[in-house]
């Protein structure tokens, strides 16, 4: 025992030399989507909880405008239903008494990527989809020569 | 006759492929759009409009000036963040060239402007870097924070200059606050915020003296102590060498995004 407290306090002292940086007492949002319901618990990364936290919820379309607004329950809980219709990263931020955190949370990601497509991109499939029919028709035209 | 149809198949095949290709073309160059990005500073009310520190001393700041450099906003996806460590992987940076002293007790300092970088490529800056040096020249020539104002416990009234030479590097992700910062649209301007909590360093009466932030906390009364009929000018090192280790602890907390810790070190 006497020889194993000066090693650790050694190591210690050590790990705190090399310590580059230090933040603290940030705010912890841990998602859990349901497929139809996003729960959230709201802690302090010591993991106090953060009961009566301001809660702000952006959809991906609209990330200047809060898409809900609330407060966190006793327990450091929020439950919202995301509108599916509008998948893509949404951002979750949760605040009290000057600390803050943020979390993101991707909706559909199937859905996301097809309302992605622009009118080039559908132009593009046309163009291609014509092509095709064209080569299978200059493929027919060419074996009647035959 | 069928030699004419084979060549209008042709000529349609090649039209097109054309039509193809340029829609390609169309999508790989995008017409660049771009907006203003205003970098800002900001010491929040505690600073403007005073308060009482956790000793009880009601704070009143006539100046606050600190000196930034090496100011850097970035466009990182995934969105950086303090817990990723010190590396920020960004798609874009912007930086702020210079070194700038403002004073974060001006009541216009709301926030107080640093400058602006324009055509900047439109984006959401998720972070933001920065150094904290000390001044070259101007009212806190020598100093990386200059708090002067007066502090009133019963009756007894100290007007106090502070001294801080330390310096230290700042970066955070992205700014939470009433609003998010950073969106800057094609043609239109944002601004990104480095935010600085004084109640780290005095304390907070307002909250609970069993809080972690007034817990840390140095108060007035160790600044208090070194006072002289009433005035002190002082410098950071001349605090006891315990009060000194624990104000070095608190400026890895003093600045934040908004309400967002950021991740800061030594220099």
């Amino acid at each position: 025992m006497k020889k194993v407290v000066p090693i650790l306090t050694l190591l210690l002292l050590t790990a705190l030399l090399f310590l580059p940086a230090a933040y603290a007492h940030g705010v912890v949002i841990t998602p859990q989507f349901n497929g139809t319901e996003v729960e959230l618990l709201c802690t302090y990364d010591d993991g106090k909880i953060l009961a009566g936290a301001r809660i702000d919820v952006f959809a991906p379309n609209e990330p200047s405008i809060p898409y809900l607004q609330g407060e966190t329950g006793q327990n450091g809980e929020f439950v919202f239903t995301p509108d599916t219709a509008r998948p893509g990263e949404w951002v979750v931020r949760a605040r009290l008494d000057g600390h803050g955190g943020m979390t993101r949370i991707t909706i559909d990601s199937h859905r996301y990527f097809w309302s992605t497509f622009s009118t080039t991109h559908w132009l593009m499939v046309a163009a291609t989809a014509a092509f095709t029919l064209a080569a299978v028709w200059l493929f027919i035209l060419t074996k009647r020569t035959v | 006759m069928m030699q004419g149809k084979y060549r209008f198949t042709v000529i349609f095949v090649l039209f097109m492929l054309l039509l193809v290709l340029a829609g390609c073309g169309q999508n790989d160059v995008p017409a660049e759009e771009t907006g203003t990005l205003v970098f800002t500073a900001n010491g929040e009310e505690f600073i403007r409009d005073g308060f009482e520190s956790k000793d009880g001393w009601e704070m009143d700041f006539s100046h606050a000036y600190i000196t930034l450099s090496e100011i850097t906003a970035y466009i990182t996806d995934p969105a950086y963040d303090v817990a990723d460590g010190w590396e920020i992987n960004a798609q874009e940076t912007v930086t702020l060239p210079g070194t700038f002293t403002v004073d974060l007790a001006a009541v216009d300092a709301d926030p107080a402007i640093l400058g602006q970088q324009d055509a900047v490529p439109a984006g959401h800056y998720n972070a933001l870097s920065w150094a904290m040096v000390r001044a070259q020249d101007g009212p806190a020539d020598g100093y990386m924070l200059l708090l002067t104002g007066t502090a009133t416990r019963d009756g007894e009234t100290i007007n106090f200059t502070l001294h801080f030479e330390e310096e230290l590097e700042s970066r955070g992700g992205e700014y939470i606050g009433d609003e998010r910062k950073g969106i800057v649209n094609a043609g239109d301007s944002a601004d990104v915020e480095a935010t600085f909590h004084f109640d780290h360093l005095f304390g907070d009466a307002g909250e609970d003296l069993g809080e972690e932030l007034n817990q840390k906390a140095l108060g007035f009364d160790p600044f208090a102590a070194l006072a002289k009929d009433g005035e002190l000018n002082m410098s950071s090192t001349d605090l006891s060498a315990g009060d000194y280790e624990k104000l070095k602890t608190i400026f890895l907390n003093l600045a934040h995004l908004g309400e967002a810790h950021s991740l800061t070190r030594f220099r």
